[in-house]
């Protein structure tokens, strides 16, 4: 293997074709009698989908180029940590929405739990950041909420999750 | 006559105004910062623009987008970093000039040539529009067809140095659209019996996560390779523009703010091809052209006119067949749709006051960019100093609220974190992501129109080639697509003839 970002690209995308192969299985049979059928244009993409996969899988057995595209480990796992950290913060904004609102008590219900899931979510980000001053960490976690509820939800009138 | 003047003064309203002026504001900012692009704020401000008017809403994200491809500049000349894709040929001028003491000189041209190539733009979308809405009332099913396949060649085929990966992420975005309900007859297709997925993927969450969250988690890599804030110097020198630097550059703004509107017109190109096309002609047409790369201001004037020259001409295809000219106003196009309204000849006929009004508020971004680009240009680089590692998690936060906002569910919030994740991955093996939104979007007008066409003609495939419009269009696709893998074919041969050369010279 010489170039194996482009051999697992390629790999993927057949990988995906198939994913695609069997949404197109499991759609049912068209409702009505139609000239073209709804999955005849999905099939056509994951025909497509399939060539190119096959054409990168080959081309990057026969590219001589050894390219790196994770050139630092360290920052490689920090970005791991802030994708993690951001799944949590998606998930804990979803599961304290729900807990707090079946309180019943309707200030707790009122972007609270938006507030507390993004402070946390800021001062784990920055600390995985490298900010060290813990004063630093407060304010900017505590500010940036504030200003978000504020601004999204007083004065646009936009519903934060 | 009435409906245009009204237009006009809603447009100018108090209201209108304000949001302008925030959305350029926030546009430089975005565009000076490295890391946050055009794309990204206009996405991000979307979900403020929902309960707004349409006209408000259009001043916010148009000023957005002025601001966002002029914001670039300043750190392409201050830094040396292009701040967006739009300001990558101004750094091979700005950072001499900075160099030379000249900074204050080489923002206020780069301030002034964006201010001409944007209303340029802004004055050819108000010529060209109705005349070109019209002749779309001509066009059928089929020609829509093969414009929007047209769309899609060129953005799979530009956006990447490899043409496969382009076309990959295309074929993704053409995949991913036709989750959900089959638009001719309301069929489930694709959804893998998820109930989530019967209504298809919403749009805003996924280019919130393309375009927001994998963006900022590349640059917070960056960040994090440095390992800590390089010291940035935004100090702006004194001596700002002469009047003949302005006049001997006359016909430079013209020429390249024509090819800023001629590109912004054709499908799926954007302000980089732009820029790099009139900084090279440019270039060519000079009696100096060895002074270029070492700071020259016709370089600067030439790049920063041309892109922002694209803000109008990528409305001229959205407007006028809902087909958007670049990636920002392909995001825009979803702006319009939350609004309700289906861009197209019958916009012109049902909305007049909707067109004039977005007519009147492009205008007004590039007044009010020129504006804050030579009175508050100071104080809007001192945003340069706020560190990485603090901006970014600021911003994703923004990018769960954006997320949410359209459609209230938290479904969207794993779908804002499954296509971030995406984005970022694709940005690490070179893979566009573009194509894969452009593709999203233009793939309901390709697949209604293709079937449609189809069953008007009663299942006659000829119907594709025996229009003059659509056979003209679907030629051009082909060169395109030829020209690319005849390309595509030569760069590998001589990328290994190269290396077969270094081989054998390390052997010897």
């Amino acid at each position: 293997m010489r170039n194996t970002t482009d051999v697992v690209t390629g790999l993927l995308t057949i990988a995906f074709s198939a994913l695609g192969a069997w949404g197109i299985v499991l759609t049912g049979e068209p409702s009505e009698a139609s000239v073209v059928e709804p999955t005849s244009f999905t099939k056509a993409i994951v025909a497509g989908l399939f060539i190119l996969g096959c054409v990168q899988t080959w081309m990057g057995f026969t590219t001589k180029r050894k390219i790196s595209y994770w050139p630092n480990r360290a920052a490689m796992k920090k970005i791991i940590y802030t994708a993690a950290l951001f799944f949590c913060y998606a998930s804990l904004t979803v599961a304290l929405s729900d807990l707090l609102k079946n309180t019943g008590i309707l200030w707790l219900a009122d972007n609270v739990a938006f507030w507390i899931a993004t402070f946390a979510f800021l001062v784990s980000a920055l600390l995985v950041g490298g900010r060290r001053k813990p004063l630093e960490i407060v304010l900017v976690s505590a500010f940036v909420p504030t200003v978000i509820v504020f601004t999204f939800s007083r004065f646009f009138l936009i519903t934060l999750p | 006559m009435d409906i245009v003047l009204s237009a006009i003064a809603t447009a100018l309203s108090p209201a209108c105004l304000l949001a302008n002026g925030v959305g350029v504001a926030l546009g430089i900012i975005f565009g000076a910062l490295p890391g946050l692009t055009a794309a990204m704020g206009v996405a991000l401000i979307m979900p403020l623009t929902f309960n707004m008017p349409t006209v408000e809403a259009f001043s916010a994200l148009l000023g957005m987008y002025c601001g966002a491809v002029y914001g670039g500049s300043i750190t392409a000349i201050l830094v040396g970093t292009p701040g967006t894709v739009a300001a990558a040929a101004t750094m091979l001028e700005g950072p001499g000039l900075t160099a030379r003491g000249e900074s204050k000189k080489a923002l206020d041209m780069a301030t002034i040539a964006s201010f001409i190539g944007g209303t340029f733009s802004c004055i050819m979308l108000i010529i060209l529009s109705p005349l070109l809405a019209k002749a779309a009332t001509a066009f059928g099913a089929q020609d829509y067809f093969a414009v929007a396949i047209f769309g899609m060649a060129v953005v799979a085929s530009l956006a990447s140095s490899s043409a496969i990966k382009g076309g990959i992420a295309a074929l993704l975005g053409l995949y991913i659209s036709t989750i959900g309900t089959d638009p001719i007859y309301g069929d489930l297709r694709n959804t893998f019996d998820i109930p989530q997925l019967f209504s298809g993927l919403p749009l805003v969450p996924v280019l919130v996560g393309l375009f927001a969250v994998g963006q900022i988690l590349v640059t917070m890599e960056q960040a994090f390779v440095k390992n800590s804030q390089s010291s940035i110097n935004v100090e702006i020198s004194r001596k700002g523009l002469s009047l003949k630097d302005l006049t001997s550059n006359a016909y430079n703004f013209l020429r390249s703010s024509i090819i800023g509107t001629v590109v912004g017109i054709i499908p799926a190109t954007g302000v980089g091809t732009a820029s790099y096309i009139a900084y090279s002609t440019a270039r060519s047409a000079s009696k100096t052209p060895e002074l270029y790369g070492k700071g020259v201001l016709e370089g600067i004037a030439a790049t920063e006119s041309s892109n922002n020259a694209v803000t109008g001409g990528a409305l001229i295809p959205l407007l006028t067949l809902g087909v958007p000219g670049d990636i920002v106003v392909a995001i825009m196009l979803g702006a319009l749709m939350i609004q309700g309204l289906v861009p197209g000849p019958l916009l012109f006929t049902e909305h007049p006051d909707v067109v004039y009004g977005i007519f009147t508020a492009l205008g007004v971004s590039n007044i009010l960019m020129l504006v804050m680009g030579l009175m508050a240009v100071r104080p809007l680089a001192k945003v340069l100093l706020v560190p990485t590692t603090i901006l970014m998690p600021a911003v994703l936060t923004l990018c769960i609220v954006g997320g949410y906002a359209v459609n209230n569910s938290t479904f969207d919030l794993y779908i804002v974190f499954a296509f971030g994740i995406l984005g970022y991955l694709m940005a690490k093996i070179n893979m566009p992501a573009s194509p894969l939104l452009l593709s999203m979007i233009l793939s309901p007008i390709a697949e209604t129109n293709f079937r449609r066409a189809l069953v008007i003609s009663d299942g006659d495939y000829s119907v594709f080639v025996t229009s003059p419009i659509s056979l003209g269009v679907l030629l051009v696709t082909l060169g395109v697509i030829v020209r690319t893998v005849l390309v595509e074919i030569r760069t590998r041969r001589k990328l290994a003839e190269a290396e077969e050369q270094f081989v054998s010279d390390s052997v010897q």
